[in-house]
């Protein structure tokens, strides 16, 4: 798949994946197992932008004695969601058109 | 490799970094390492399942370096540096420009105030003026002086709401330009 596409979608994603309950990295990457993998160190970079972006924030909690980072998303991280899926919807329907049309039949 | 060889490798592959991206890198392997760990993993499969440490580097630099060039092209640096006795004096000149406004609409709010202060004591004055003149019996100067002082009392109300106003819309709008800036400089390193 194209890199910038790629990451593009990635993106949202992850903020998928935080959208109904905040979660963690593993977390994330179990989530998102059935659909695509991606390894941490994809993961780690995105987070980052995702902050740097204000599309999430980051809270420590305790767990077993150890701090453990969550992600929470923002108003600004579910519009960008939103946006996303109405972009999409434009994309679906070119998509059948290339598929019906595209394709060899009479 | 157990799990501080390989932070250590880690770490040593990022050196470049500042501190605290390094700090940062660093916290986040180690809680996926517990993460696995939790699961059931065991150290040495936690780390493997990583990745290698190269791999892992050269992702992480590579990231990095991307952030970095995309965000400005480095013949538009150059120039913004050679330029700097350019447009430096002039952002400086248009900042205290600007600034000078906005101290000058303070300073028009503060005076604002102080005429609403003045009407204030006018109303004062005015009523006590009024009492006196009850007193002495000449009812319509009485009147003449309440009547006034009554008209300032509820002038300088007004204007002290209208501060209020002022005051907060002023504030509003300095922090709102605060943030126009901010989000000029703050999309630059955002967008990667």
């Amino acid at each position: 798949m194209d890199i910038q596409l790629k990451r593009g979608l990635l993106d949202v994603c992850v903020l998928a994946a935080i959208r109904n309950k905040d979660s963690y990295g593993y977390q994330i990457i179990k989530d998102m197992k059935p659909y695509v993998t991606i390894s941490e160190s994809t993961l780690y970079p995105i987070l980052r932008r995702l902050e740097a972006s204000d599309y999430l924030t980051v809270h420590s909690v305790e767990h077993n004695g150890r701090l453990r980072k969550y992600y929470h998303i923002t108003q600004t991280g579910i519009e960008r969601i939103n946006d996303f899926a109405k972009e999409w919807e434009q994309i679906m329907l070119i998509y059948q058109f290339i598929i019906k049309e595209g394709t060899e039949h009479e | 490799m157990n799990k501080q060889q390989f932070l250590a490798a880690v770490k040593a592959g990022i050196s470049s970094l500042p501190q605290s991206d390094i700090d940062k890198t660093l916290d986040y392997y180690d809680e996926m390492i517990a993460d696995r760990m939790e699961d059931g993993m065991t150290e040495e499969e936690a780390v493997s399942d990583l990745g290698s440490v190269e791999e892992i580097v050269s992702q992480f630099m590579g990231e990095t370096r991307e952030v970095r060039e995309s965000s400005m092209p480095v013949w538009a640096v150059i120039l913004l540096v050679i330029g700097i006795p350019v447009w430096l004096p002039l952002f400086v000149g248009i900042g205290i420009a600007v600034l000078s406004v906005y101290a000058a609409l303070w300073m028009v709010l503060i005076s604002l105030y102080v005429t609403g202060a003045a009407l204030a004591i006018s109303c004062i004055t005015g009523i006590l003026l009024g009492v006196c003149y009850l007193v002495a019996g000449k009812l319509s100067k009485m009147a003449f002086f309440i009547g006034l002082g009554l008209v300032c009392g509820g002038l300088g109300i007004g204007l002290y709401f209208l501060c209020n106003g002022i005051a907060k819309g002023l504030v509003m709008l300095g922090r709102w330009s605060v943030k126009g800036v901010k989000s000029i400089f703050g999309r630059k390193e955002a967008k990667s």
